[in-house]
C-alpha cells in the first residue's frame, strides 16, 4: 500500500511566458485532484489529395 | 486547497472550445472535433466535409480508470504566487486556469487533409476560383 506524501511550501514564481495551449493541454495555476487528456490526430497518406480542387462531401 | 495570486495576465487568442478560468472550479470538460483542410490555394467550397466520413471520430475515447491512492497534505504556506504570465494563445479543448479544481477532462480530435495541384495548369485555375 502505497502512501503519498505532499508538503507545499513557499511557492514564488517570476515571469511566465507560455506560446500554445494545444489540442487538450492544460495550463493550471493551482491545484487539482486529476486530469485525464486525450487527443488524437490524424494524417495519414491518404489525407494528402493532389489533383485539382474538389469539395469534401458537402454538409 | 491554496490560493493562487498573478499580478499581471495576458492572454491573446482562445479558440475552438478552449477555456480560460480566473478563480476556483469542480469540474472542467472540453471536446472539439476538427476538419482541418489545407489547400494550395486559399480556397473553401464553403459548406463542406462531414465527421462522419471519417473513421477517427468514431473512435471512443479511452476511458482512464484513476485510481486513488491515500494522499496527506500539508500546504505550509497557502499561496501560489506568480508575477506575471503571458499566454499567446490557447487552442483546440484546452484549459488555462487561475485557481483550483478538482478534476479535467478533455477530448479532442483533429483530422488533417492537404489538397496539393499536380501541375502549372491546375494551379491557374484554382488561382481563378480563387479570385
Amino acid at each position: 500500500m502505497m502512501n503519498y506524501t505532499v508538503v507545499n511550501r513557499d511557492l514564488l514564481v517570476g515571469n511566465i511566458h507560455v506560446l500554445g495551449v494545444s489540442t487538450s493541454s492544460v495550463f493550471l495555476i493551482g491545484d487539482t485532484e486529476s486530469i485525464a487528456l486525450s487527443s488524437a490526430y490524424d494524417t495519414p497518406p491518404e489525407s494528402l489529395i493532389i489533383g485539382p480542387y474538389v469539395p469534401l462531401s458537402l454538409q | 486547497m491554496r490560493t493562487s495570486k498573478v499580478d499581471w495576465f495576458r492572454m491573446n487568442s482562445l479558440t475552438s472550445s478552449s477555456i480560460f478560468n480566473i478563480g476556483d472550479s469542480t469540474h472542467i470538460r472540453a471536446s472539439a472535433k476538427v476538419i482541418a483542410i489545407q489547400r494550395e490555394a486559399e480556397l473553401f467550397f464553403g459548406r463542406e466535409g462531414n465527421f462522419k466520413d471519417y473513421i477517427l471520430f468514431k473512435r471512443s475515447y479511452p476511458l482512464l480508470t484513476l485510481k486513488r491512492i491515500p494522499t496527506v497534505k500539508y500546504n505550509e504556506s497557502n499561496m501560489i504566487h506568480v508575477g506575471s504570465v503571458r499566454v499567446t494563445g490557447a487552442s483546440t479543448s484546452s484549459v488555462v486556469q487561475v485557481g483550483s479544481t478538482k478534476d479535467i477532462k478533455c477530448y479532442s480530435r483533429v483530422k488533417h487533409i492537404r489538397q496539393l495541384l499536380s501541375d502549372r495548369r491546375e494551379k491557374e485555375q484554382g488561382e481563378r476560383e480563387e479570385g
